[in-house]
């Protein structure tokens, strides 16, 4: 350990040993309340019949009979898993191209720069609530903006989040047009932390600028690069919100997702039990795709604190 | 020609393609931010037009200005209670989160004790945790303790989802103060928390101010759990604003006021604090 010197008063090796775990009571106890009790209390849930609307009724074990119920569901279940898998791909890989794109645009000495950043960065900032509701009213078939623009070129209006075809694209540009700038600022953020003398003496070697950034810019930002990936697949993986409010899971289930099913089952058909269900399943998808991520934070972490 | 003048022609030429190349630039530039920003141009001209001129032609560069919905929004009555619940309730999740927050990432860069790879997962999965799949067992949680509508249960719920990200953001800016200061303190003879306080906060102040915009804005902005946990009394600006979207008809008009009310202190706070946000995660960033 480094502070061998206070090693030798008696009593501080003990406040070593013991200060860690003060101070992280807090967080630890507000984790276990608020995130881990939940969390075994909904994988306690998915074995039971419970409908929170008639409490009288109770909670009936009935093993796996949930579990059966959502797996077998080709309705519903199937469907959506679907519908999930498409939106999580194209919306991690078009916000990482975007965001990426953008910040090695941006990653650059000019006038203007702190104002260009700031507006592009806004809309990630704003409510999902709102930039929700914002591209539900730009995609109305009657008066949105797209169908505006679109007849400048002449071409018919579309009822866009009313059709099978459409609604899923519309809920997608949607969220990548939130979250992409998250992806930006973290890029930009990493690309501006390379030290300068390393690109000088890439430069005297005569690089060129696509060579500097597959040789130089890329390896040194991957670990950022994969953070924000990790992050944008966990985010996309459950998306609920802009589903609730642009299209509600329809036209014909055609926008439902495992999230919008989870909220579904549970707050709407007050099957908790099945809803459970769901979420456990979530978190083990989410955790199976994070896991080699979550093991390489661990030992940078740990590396840290040695 | 000599070889001067080409030479001298050359260097004209490289100057002037110069120009050309950043006038290309702002260009594109403008062109991308432009786009970006289109749907916040279309919501603040809706907001602020009558409601036969926008279904009329809802794209508009010029326009006479009402502030009719507005005025109608905000006389609403219970308005005044709901932007004091967002405001309470994402003021005091900031400081939890960052405090709290910083005094984890410090822990967990200054200490290696028993337990510390688990404590680690621990915090790490819960930011992957969906908050929907957590929802139903929170929300019969909060409801025996009769917290149900109240914003103590939306801080807790916020602050507890919001603190992973952030002691992970934090622990790259502790980890970029050299340990001799902390070491000096202690053998002046400050306790463990007073090196905290004292010498490490204000060394990651910036990372600090990053991690207080990220958390403010996260919940200010947050709809889920609002949505659930709150009925009338603690009610949030995000549900309210949902709430103009009904089964039979969207008032769009009083949406985008009211949309627009609620992304004001968001953007003021990005315009303001951007610089803080990028040079803050790229203080984060030096870690790896």
């Amino acid at each position: 350990m480094v502070v061998e010197e206070d090693d030798a008063v008696r009593g501080t090796r003990r406040q070593r040993r013991v200060t860690p775990y003060l101070m992280l009571a807090p967080l630890l106890l507000g984790l276990f309340l608020l995130v881990y009790y939940p969390l075994f209390a909904t994988i306690r849930l998915s074995f039971y019949r419970y409908a929170w609307n008639k409490p009288q009724a109770g909670m009936k074990y009935v093993g796996l009979t949930n579990y059966k119920r959502i797996f077998t569901d080709r309705q519903e279940f199937w469907p959506s898993m679907k519908n999930t898998g498409k939106f999580t791909a194209i919306s991690t890989s078009l916000c990482i191209l975007i965001g990426l794109g953008l910040a090695v645009f941006v990653d650059r000495e000019f006038r203007g720069k702190t104002v260009y950043v700031s507006l592009l960065l806004l809309p990630t900032m704003i409510a999902p609530v709102v930039s929700g509701l914002t591209w539900k009213f730009m995609f109305d078939g009657l008066f949105g903006a797209v169908n505006y623009f679109i007849g400048l070129f002449g071409m018919e209006p579309i009822a866009w989040l009313s059709s099978k075809k459409t609604a899923l694209g519309c809920v997608l540009v949607a969220d990548i047009w939130q979250y992409s700038p998250f992806v930006f600022l973290v890029m930009l953020a990493s690309l501006q932390a390379i030290p300068i003398d390393l690109f000088e003496a890439a430069k005297i070697d005569g690089a060129s600028g696509w060579r500097l950034f597959t040789r130089l810019k890329l390896p040194m930002i991957l670990p950022q690069l994969l953070l924000v990936g990790v992050i944008r697949l966990m985010d996309t993986f459950r998306i609920f919100d802009l589903i609730y409010l642009m299209t509600n899971g329809g036209p014909a289930g055609s926008t439902q997702t495992i999230g919008f099913l989870t909220y579904q089952r549970t707050f709407r058909h007050f099957k908790m039990g099945e809803g459970a269900v769901l979420a456990f399943f979530t978190l083990v998808a989410v955790l199976v795709m994070s896991w080699y991520f979550i093991k390489a934070l661990l030992e940078n972490a740990r590396g840290l604190a040695r | 020609m000599n070889r001067n003048g080409s030479k001298h022609f050359a260097i004209r030429w490289t100057r002037g393609a110069r120009i050309t190349r950043r006038t290309l630039f702002y260009i594109v530039i403008t062109i991308i931010t432009a786009l970006f920003l289109l749907p916040f141009w279309i919501i603040l001209t809706t907001s602020l037009r009558s409601r036969v001129e926008t279904f009329n032609d809802v794209v508009v560069l010029f326009f006479k200005p009402t502030i009719e919905h507005y005025v109608r929004v905000l006389a609403e009555e219970n308005f005044p209670r709901y932007f004091f619940n967002s405001f309470i309730i994402a003021s005091s999740v900031t400081v939890l989160v960052s405090y709290l927050g910083a005094l984890t990432a410090f822990t967990l860069t200054r200490f290696l004790f028993k337990g510390y790879r688990m404590v680690a997962i621990g915090i790490i999965t819960a930011r992957m945790f969906p908050p929907i799949a957590l929802l139903p067992a929170f929300f019969l949680l909060a409801s025996r303790l009769h917290l149900l509508d109240t914003r103590a249960v939306v801080i807790f719920a916020h602050t507890a989802y919001g603190l992973p990200f952030i002691v992970f953001m934090m622990i790259g800016f502790f980890y970029a103060v050299p340990r001799d200061l902390d070491e000096a303190a202690r053998i002046d003879g400050c306790s463990w928390f007073g090196v905290f306080n004292r010498v490490l906060l204000p060394n990651v102040a910036p990372g600090l101010a990053a991690a207080a915009i990220l958390s403010f804005v996260w919940s200010w902005n947050e709809f889920l759990f609002a949505l659930v946990l709150t009925r009338a009394t603690s009610k949030t600006l995000p549900v309210t604003v949902s709430e103009f979207l009904t089964f039979t008809q969207v008032d769009w008009q009083g949406l985008t006021s009211m949309g627009t009310i609620l992304i004001v202190p968001a953007v003021i706070i990005t315009i303001i604090a951007q610089k803080h946000l990028v040079r803050g995660l790229t203080a984060g960033a030096v870690k790896a």
